[in-house]
C-alpha cells in the first residue's frame, strides 16, 4: 500500500471510530432516532442513591400479671382485676442506650455493608439519639439489604422446652459460611456455622444430650433444641450423631439452578448477620427511606469544566504541532483514537463510571500524551527505517515497562468491591491496554514509514 | 545538595507534625456532603429546574453553600441541604417557592431532616484494604525487579509520608473534606508510583551500564 494511501486509510478509521465513540450511531426506531452505541453505566455518586435512616425502637411492651403472678391477656378488664399488676419492659432498656452502644451498632452495620459487598455507601451516626443514616446504591437488592442491616443478628440455641436455658450464642461462633451441593433433586444450600473452642465443646455436649432415645418398652423420647436467629425460631430439632468437629451444618433450601441464586443470596445475608455480631440495640422502622438524585451541576459549571478540558487538550495538541509539525498531527490522531477507543471499551466492558473513573481518564490522557510525545521524538530522528523502528520499539517497551506497577494497581483495584476503586481500576486497566495498542499500531504506522523522511 | 535535602526533610516533618496536631485538636473541616447539615424536602408536585431552586435558595441563604437535589422517581420533590436552617429562612423559602410555582405550601421544622456528620475514618475505611493490597503487590514486584527489599520499603515509606502530608495539608489549610478528596488521593498514589518507578528504572539502567 502506498504511504499516503495507508496514512489516509488509518486517519479515516480513527475519524470513524471517534465519530462512533463521541457522537454515536443513530438508527430510526419507531419514528425516533436512537443511538445504538451502549450508554455509559454511571455510578451512584453521579446518578443518585437511597437514603435510609434507622431509628432506635422505642416500643415499650406491657405484660399483665394476675394476683398469683400468672401472665394474663392485656385487656382493660384484666388490668382492672384485683391484685393485677402491669410490668412495662422497653425493647431497648435505658441502660443499653449509651454512646458506646450507638458506636458499636454503627460499626456492626458498616461491617455488614462491607461483608455484603455493597459497592457504594456512606454511614453516619447521630450520637445524641443513636439514629444511623446510610446511603446505598439503588438496585433490586436495596430493599432486602436495608432490612438485613437493621436485624439484631442474634443467634441462640436453647432447650426447646425452656427458652431461658441458653446453650449456644453469638459469642460461641467463630465463622459462618455458605455452602452448596448438587444432588439429583436439585442444588442444596447450606449454612455452615463453625464454633470457637468453647462453642465446639458446648456443641459436642449438646449433640450428645439432645437426642432421640428409646426405652426398654420401645417408647421413643426426643430431647430437642430450638434455634433462634434474629429473635425468630428458626428450627426445633434433635441430633442424630454427636458433632465433634465444631461445625453445625444447616440445610437452608433446595432448588433448581434457576431459583438457587435466591437461596444463596438469602443464606449469605444470614451468614453476614452472624459473622458481623449482634447489635446491642434494636432498631425499629426506617424513619427515612427515599431516593435522592445526585446534585446536578449548573450549566455554567458544566461549561467551565468542558472549557478547561478543551483548552488543555488544544494546548497539548498545539505543542505537538509546533514541535513535530506533520508527525505531531499524526500523534494528535493517535491521541484522539486513544480517547475514543478507551471510551468505547469502558461502555462495552460494563465499567461503572464514577468521579474516580473520570479522573483516571484524565490521568491516562496525560500518561498517553507523554509516551506518544517521546515516541514522536523518535519518529523525527534522521535514521533509516529499520533503525528508527528498533529505536521506536525500544523506547515504547521501556515506557510501558514503567507502567507495569500501575497495571498491577489497576488489576488489584478491579477486584475491589467499592464502586469508586473498581471504576478507577477498570478505567486505568483499559486505558493502559489501549494506550499500548494504539502506540504500537496507529502511532507507529502513522509516524514511521519505510521511505526515509526529510527532516522538517 | 545534602543540606537542601535536610531542609526539605525538616520542612516536611514540620508540616506533618503541625497536621497531626491540627487533626488531634481541631479535626478536619467537612463540606456539606460529609459534615452535619439539615435537609428540607419540599414537594413541588411537578418537574422543576434545579437551577431555579438554587437561585431561590441563594436569595434565602446568601453565600452559604447549598446543595439542591431531586427526589424520588418523578423528580417532583426537591431536597435542599444547608448547614443550618432557622424558622425565618424556612418561611422565606416557603414564600419564594409558593410564588414561583403557584403553590400553597406550609413549611415548618417538621419538613427538615438532620444529617449527621460522616466521620473521616468511616469515609476512608472501605478504601484501606484494597489500597494496602495494591501497595503490597507493587512492593512484591519491586523486590522481584530489583532483588532489593529496601527499595520496596522505601516505596511504602514514601507512600506513607505522602498520605500523611496530604492529610496534614488538608487539615492545616482547612480545605473542607469533600467528594474530591479520595479521587485526588488516588491520583497522588498513581503519580508517586510513576515517579518512583521512573527513578528506579533509571537507577537500574545506570547500574547495568556501569
Amino acid at each position: 500500500m502506498k504511504k499516503s494511501l495507508k496514512i489516509t486509510f488509518i486517519i479515516f478509521v480513527i475519524v470513524l471510530i471517534s465519530c462512533i465513540s463521541f457522537v454515536g450511531i443513530y438508527v430510526q426506531n419507531k419514528g425516533k432516532f436512537e443511538n445504538i452505541i451502549r450508554d455509559y453505566q454511571l455510578g451512584s455518586g453521579l446518578t443518585g442513591s437511597r437514603h435510609i435512616t434507622y431509628k432506635i425502637d422505642d416500643t415499650v411492651n406491657d405484660t399483665v400479671y394476675d394476683a398469683e403472678g400468672n401472665v394474663i391477656e392485656d385487656t382493660e378488664e384484666n388490668r382492672a382485676l384485683e391484685g393485677a399488676r402491669v410490668e412495662s419492659i422497653a425493647v431497648n432498656p435505658q441502660e443499653v442506650l449509651t454512646e458506646e452502644n450507638y458506636e458499636k451498632c454503627k460499626d456492626i452495620i458498616q461491617n455488614r455493608l462491607e461483608l455484603m459487598g455493597v459497592p457504594y455507601y456512606s454511614i453516619s451516626l447521630n450520637k445524641e439519639n443513636g439514629d444511623i443514616s446510610i446511603e446505598l446504591p439503588e438496585d433490586t437488592n436495596t430493599d432486602v439489604t436495608s432490612q438485613y442491616l437493621k436485624y439484631t443478628g442474634e443467634f441462640k440455641i436453647t432447650d426447646s422446652e425452656d427458652e431461658n436455658n441458653v446453650l449456644l450464642t453469638n459469642d460461641d461462633i467463630k465463622d459462618v459460611k455458605v455452602g452448596y451441593r448438587t444432588e439429583t433433586e436439585g442444588i442444596v444450600v447450606y449454612l455452615n456455622i463453625e464454633f470457637n473452642k468453647e462453642g465446639k465443646e458446648k456443641l459436642s455436649n449438646i449433640s450428645k444430650t439432645y437426642i432421640s432415645t428409646t426405652d426398654s418398652e420401645g417408647n421413643q423420647t426426643e430431647k430437642e433444641i430450638s434455634m433462634y436467629i434474629n429473635g425468630t425460631e428458626f428450627m426445633t430439632t434433635y441430633f442424630g450423631t454427636p458433632i465433634e468437629d465444631g461445625i453445625l451444618q444447616l440445610q437452608m433450601g433446595q432448588a433448581g439452578s434457576d431459583e438457587v441464586s435466591q437461596y444463596l443470596y438469602e443464606t449469605s445475608n444470614i451468614a453476614v448477620l452472624l459473622n458481623s455480631g449482634k447489635l446491642p440495640i434494636q432498631y425499629g422502622e426506617l424513619s427515612e427511606n427515599r431516593y435522592i438524585y445526585a446534585e446536578e451541576n449548573t450549566k455554567l459549571d458544566n461549561k467551565i469544566m468542558l472549557g478547561i478540558c478543551i483548552v488543555i487538550i488544544i494546548i497539548t495538541f498545539i505543542i505537538l504541532i509546533v514541535k513535530f509539525k506533520i508527525s505531531g498531527i499524526y500523534t494528535i490522531f493517535e491521541n484522539i483514537g486513544f480517547i475514543a477507543l478507551t471510551l468505547l471499551a469502558i461502555r462495552y466492558t460494563n465499567v461503572v463510571l464514577t468521579r474516580e473513573g473520570i479522573i483516571a481518564l484524565g490521568l491516562l490522557y496525560i500518561i498517553n500524551y507523554i509516551i506518544t510525545y517521546k515516541l514522536t521524538k523518535v519518529a523525527r530522528l534522521d535514521l533509516e527505517y529499520d533503525d528508527k523502528s528498533k529505536k521506536y520499539y525500544k523506547i515504547a517497551n521501556a515506557e510501558y515497562f514503567k507502567l507495569l506497577p500501575i497495571l498491577i494497581i489497576a488489576v488489584v483495584l478491579c477486584f475491589a468491591k467499592i464502586e469508586a476503586l473498581y471504576s478507577f481500576g477498570n478505567v486505568l486497566f483499559w486505558g493502559i491496554v489501549i494506550s499500548v495498542l494504539t502506540s504500537y499500531t496507529i502511532q507507529k504506522w502513522l509516524t514511521i514509514n519505510k521511505k526515509k523522511e526529510v527532516k522538517q | 545538595m545534602k543540606n537542601k535535602k535536610i531542609i526539605i526533610g525538616i520542612l516536611l516533618l514540620l508540616i506533618i507534625i503541625a497536621g497531626i496536631l491540627t487533626i488531634v485538636f481541631a479535626g478536619f473541616k467537612f463540606d456539606l456532603y460529609y459534615g452535619a447539615s439539615k435537609t428540607i424536602s419540599i414537594n413541588i408536585g411537578k418537574e422543576f429546574n434545579s437551577e431555579e431552586i438554587k437561585e431561590l435558595a441563594k436569595e434565602v441563604f446568601g453565600k452559604e453553600k447549598v446543595i439542591v437535589q431531586k427526589e424520588e422517581m418523578f423528580k417532583d420533590i426537591v431536597a435542599i441541604t444547608v448547614k443550618e436552617i432557622n424558622d425565618e429562612q424556612i418561611e422565606q423559602l416557603q414564600q419564594k417557592i409558593n410564588e414561583k410555582y403557584g403553590l400553597e405550601l406550609d413549611l415548618t421544622q417538621e419538613n427538615v431532616d438532620y444529617n449527621s456528620h460522616i466521620r473521616g475514618r468511616d469515609i476512608i475505611k472501605p478504601y484501606i484494604s484494597p489500597i494496602l493490597m495494591a501497595t503490597l503487590f507493587v512492593a512484591i514486584y519491586i523486590v522481584v525487579r530489583t532483588r532489593n527489599l529496601w527499595s520496596a520499603i522505601k516505596y511504602v515509606l514514601i507512600l506513607g509520608i505522602t498520605v500523611l502530608l496530604y492529610a496534614s495539608i488538608i487539615a492545616i489549610t482547612r480545605i473542607p473534606v469533600n467528594i474530591y478528596v479520595v479521587p485526588v488521593g488516588l491520583v497522588l498514589f498513581i503519580l508517586i508510583t510513576l515517579i518512583y518507578f521512573n527513578i528506579l528504572e533509571k537507577n537500574l539502567k545506570n547500574k547495568s551500564e556501569d
